[in-house]
């Protein structure tokens, strides 16, 4: 970690390593946010954070990883303001699923799940059901399934566990199953019977 | 596969250690060697685990093709580094 950086080594590191992720960034903002202007916003005020705090970071190491935690806790910062609740967000015991323990094998949650139900949803759809996925669940889903994120990685950005972190995207996976099957079944979609092909 | 070798109610496994184990190959997170393959045989014998599999698996890539994929404005980066030249003044 350099201790003085020049302000050219801090551009470069900033055009070469910061800014290749803005649209990473932008998608992991938007899907938190659901919101384009305030996914804008928290993107700017990652990057400025991060060039602000450059010196922090290990030149070459995982920018990207670095970059998502600094916007998960810009994030979260807001989200706590916006909601008025002082400590930690945890939803995990107030969010009724099939399973309500932290096991990670607890099967698909009782879920008929039939890949032709899904086959007439589209991004919107599934947008909406992360976006109604509690705080917890929607970060864990949004960094393995859509940002590619490994586990060690996800319990560095988030700060849990790697045993949280894959009971969480277990249990959210469920929640989302449940959700899409739900919508599904709302417009008319109609599941096959197990006894069909 | 022969059917009758086939188990339909995971007798003679731990049905939940099989799904933890799931869950970890479709991230990509199961070492790759003896774990893997321990896996991929207790699928061949057990078809709820399977089926169980089968579900992930299609769930997974369900949502990876599924999900929108949104771009920043490139008028955001010019607003971005408009700021930080603002901050060294």
């Amino acid at each position: 970690m350099s201790e003085i950086l020049s302000k050219e080594e801090k551009d470069k590191i900033f055009e070469e390593e910061f800014l290749p992720q803005m649209d990473h960034l932008f998608n992991f903002a938007y899907h938190l946010t659901y919101n384009e202007e305030d996914a804008n916003d928290l993107v700017q005020e990652t990057f400025l954070k991060a060039y602000r705090f450059i010196k922090s970071y290990d030149t070459g190491t995982n920018a990207k990883a670095w970059l998502f935690k600094i916007l998960k806790n810009g994030f979260i910062n807001d989200y706590r303001k916006k909601s008025k609740q002082p400590t930690r967000i945890d939803f995990e015991d107030l969010v009724e699923t099939p399973d309500s323990d932290e096991s990670p094998s607890s099967g698909t949650g009782g879920v008929d799940l039939r890949q032709e139900i899904f086959d007439g949803i589209i991004g919107d759809e599934v947008t909406d059901a992360i976006n109604t996925l509690p705080v917890d669940f929607r970060l864990v889903i949004l960094l393995c399934d859509v940002q590619g994120f490994s586990y060690e990685e996800i319990s560095k950005i988030i700060d849990i566990p790697i045993g949280t972190v894959r009971s969480r995207l277990h249990r959210a996976r469920n929640i989302m199953k449940e959700k899409l099957k739900e919508y599904a079944k709302s417009m008319g979609y109609k599941a096959k019977s197990n006894t069909d092909g | 596969m022969d059917e009758a070798n086939k188990n339909m109610d995971c007798s003679g496994h731990d049905c939940s250690d099989v799904m933890e184990k799931i869950l970890m190959y479709i991230d990509g997170e199961l070492p790759e060697g003896s774990s893997e393959k321990d896996l991929l045989h207790e699928l061949e014998r057990c078809s709820h685990c399977l089926e169980q599999y089968n579900i992930e698996h299609a769930f997974k890539e369900f949502l990876v093709s599924k999900v929108e994929h949104k771009k920043a404005d490139p008028s955001l980066i010019a607003k971005i580094k408009e700021e930080i030249a603002r901050m060294q003044v």
